[in-house]
């Protein structure tokens, strides 16, 4: 564990403004989004967003599975490829561990049996780095989908706030290392010793003590019900009661940094794929007019099995990393933490 | 932030404990009446979740009448769900279901602020609920706040008759009164909880706005260049969730234009030039017809400023025909009327 300044990030940052892509929170009208920064313009507001509140808006999702991707053109010479692979390396500052976590979940779809080219491109040129939570609130559950406050997974290197000035570093990986050295290099530029300090006994203490209260206020617990319990809850009314205030728009999908349906779209001779969501009631319309999903309280339970029960039956592990995205900004306030533990509490 | 403070998700909706109670125990006396004498199928108000947030809540049994919930937190307008037909067959159960567009059609209650209630107006000018299946539980109200305690942007210089829920249809100055009609069946409120409110919040925050449209003035009086800058830059972040449009009392519509297949009018994938085109064809839809119940712009999880774009058009609605609306079920609005007298200029 090292420790680094916010001078030597913020030094290394500006040097490498035009070589690299930059992916940090930034703060829009009051609220904090996950931004790519392609110019130094905005340089001096990143290092802040450590400090700001909790969660962006958005999740990081969209910078490796777009909510606009355009695919390719049809022309008289015929077709030509469109979908770009990023040009320069990216560095994504800042994802919390429910963020990083995520892309582990988009991972198993997009990087399986069958990868996704541009989304393993955009995995290839990002380093990630990640930032502890210090204060989780009340729409956290992180750690009961198997994540945690401070947890690293996905992370090339995590970071831990320890004062205004200061945060304590860990790489993870080989490209977490790499940073590492040229954090090292620009902290050595900037006035100080080449090479980043390694933490001391009292950082270390600091770390440890942060982590045990953060953990400790993700208190939401989380009953996920067996695949055989949902799937015996399929025909149930509870789903109509747990969505009667749906108003089937796609906050929590879009918002969801593991939802990954997608709707393939002509406009012209552009062909391109976009985000979907299962609220929708044009999710499963067939060109015939028919429909699958008619009522939504059908698209609302889709949305919990595929989350919890079918994801966990093709790839292991739940699509929810406890973020809370999908309730804080729900318009009606619809709890998935609350709809999930009612499915084992549900009879009819 | 969970909406939680002394009392239960809020204060009282003058802004004063006392009052507050007093109309929510009236509130859940008549509801529980209502359900008990069969009167009406269910009760659309506003609950406590177990999370501390305030909820839509459809009670159905008058045990149940007392979780409803009156405060300056009751944000939502619960009006928009009058119109959703899959929802009132469930509410009613097989019964009613079976009983649909008949004489003895279900009867629903429904709990209204006084901005709320102008969007029954237009529905009831519009023929999309029927007003004697209906009974109408007028809340006045002091002011409502967002997750922040902040009141809403709505609620600035909210006028008395409004908040306390004294607009009758035919005493509006702006449109005029219908002739011939007796006072009882154009009463538009059943039930009125607890006593007038006092303005002391909205009249602290109506300096805020001097002018009735100050803020489309500020847009206005941008240059061109500003202007289009700044809409792209809110567009650019539309994630065409649709909460909007779904949240919308007024949007109704059994098959909206943007979900339309064959053809498809406007691309359902985000981009600037289709984002406008969404934003701006909404607003067009809502000419003449948007309240200005703020629903859309709270329910945005990007921060888009939409009430400025709707008061731009409630504005031109307002100079060239005169007309405001809901403020009475028997006035037709312009874009939906026809005046043999109409010069029609344009046409040539």
């Amino acid at each position: 564990m090292k420790v680094l300044t916010r001078k030597a990030l913020e030094a290394l940052l500006a040097a490498r403004v035009e070589e690299w892509e930059l992916i940090a929170p930034v703060e829009i009208d009051g609220k904090s989004y996950f931004h790519a920064l392609n110019s130094g313009s905005r340089l001096g507001e990143v290092t802040d967003a450590s400090a700001a509140p909790l969660l962006t808006v958005n999740p990081v999702k969209e910078f490796f599975f777009p909510r606009r991707q355009e695919l390719y053109v049809q022309g008289p010479e015929g077709i030509t490829s469109l979908d770009s692979e990023p040009q320069r390396p990216r560095l994504l500052l800042f994802a919390r561990p429910c963020d990083a976590r995520g892309l582990g979940v988009l991972d198993r779809v997009f990087l399986g049996e069958v990868p996704d080219a541009s989304y393993a491109a955009r995995r290839e040129a990002t380093t990630i780095v990640g930032l502890h939570c210090l204060e989780p609130d009340s729409r956290c559950f992180c750690s009961a989908v198997g994540g945690g406050p401070f947890g690293t997974e996905g992370m090339d290197m995590a970071l831990t706030p320890l004062d205004e000035s200061r945060f304590a570093a860990e790489a993870l990986t080989e490209k977490g290392e790499a940073l590492l050295a040229a954090l090292g290099a620009a902290a050595g530029k900037a006035g100080g010793a080449p090479g980043l300090p390694d933490a001391g006994e009292a950082e270390r203490r600091l770390v440890e003590s942060l982590r045990a209260k953060a953990e400790a206020a993700v208190s939401r617990d989380l009953e996920i019900p067996s695949p055989e319990a949902l799937a015996a809850r399929f025909e149930s009314d509870y789903w109509i009661e747990a969505s009667r205030s749906c108003l089937a728009c796609g906050v929590c999908s879009y918002l969801c940094p593991t939802c990954h349906c997608f709707d393939i779209v002509d406009e012209g001779y552009l062909r391109l794929r976009c985000w979907d969501t299962c609220s929708a009631d044009t999710f499963t319309r067939t060109a015939a007019g028919e429909n699958h999903h008619k009522h939504k309280h059908t698209r609302y339970r889709q949305r919990v099995f595929h989350k919890f029960g079918w994801f966990k039956e093709n790839y292991g592990t739940v699509s929810c990393v406890g973020c809370g995205r999908c309730t804080r900004h729900c318009p009606v306030k619809i709890d998935i933490a609350e709809v999930v533990n009612g499915v084992g509490a549900s009879h009819g | 932030m969970v909406a939680s403070g002394g009392s239960p998700g809020g204060r009282g909706p003058g802004g004063s404990p006392g009052a507050g109670t007093r109309a929510q125990e009236a509130l859940r006396t008549s509801a529980a009446g209502l359900l008990a004498e069969g009167k009406v199928e269910a009760v659309i108000g506003y609950g406590l979740s177990p999370a501390g947030d305030v909820v839509p809540r459809f009670v159905r049994r008058s045990q149940d009448a007392a979780g409803l919930l009156w405060n300056d937190r009751c944000t939502y307008n619960l009006v928009g769900y009058l119109t959703d037909r899959d929802l009132l067959a469930g509410l009613a159960g097989p019964e009613g279901a079976a009983g649909a567009d008949t004489a003895q059609s279900p009867r629903f209650a429904v709990t209204v602020k006084g901005c709320d209630l102008k969007s029954l107006v237009v529905l009831l000018a519009e023929s999309q609920v029927r007003r004697e299946a209906l009974t109408v539980i007028g809340l006045p109200c002091g002011g409502v706040v967002d997750q922040e305690g902040r009141l809403l942007g709505k609620c600035v210089a909210c006028p008395e008759e409004v908040r306390n829920l004294r607009t009758e249809p035919g005493e509006s100055p702006a449109n005029g009164p219908p002739a011939g009609e007796p006072a009882a069946a154009r009463r538009l409120v059943d039930l009125v909880m607890g006593d007038p409110v006092p303005g002391d919040r909205i009249a602290a925050s109506a300096p805020l706005q001097a002018e009735p449209f100050q803020d489309v003035a500020e847009i206005e009086g941008m240059p061109r260049a500003g202007r289009r800058a700044f809409w792209d830059a809110h567009f650019s972040r539309c994630l065409r969730c649709y909460a909007c449009r779904n949240v919308c009392p007024l949007c109704y519509c059994k098959e909206c234009v943007f979900d339309q297949h064959n053809p498809r009018w406007v691309s359902p994938a985000p981009g600037i030039p289709s984002n406008r085109a969404f934003h701006l064809i909404r607003a067009y839809h809502l000419a003449g017809r948007c309240v200005d119940c703020g629903e859309c712009e709270r329910a945005c999880p990007v921060g888009i400023p939409l009430r400025l774009i709707n008061r731009k058009v409630a504005q031109v609605v307002k100079e060239s025909f005169g007309f405001e609306a809901g403020t009475s079920p028997e006035a037709r609005a312009p874009i939906v009327d026809f005046a043999s007298g109409d010069p029609e200029e344009f046409i040539e």
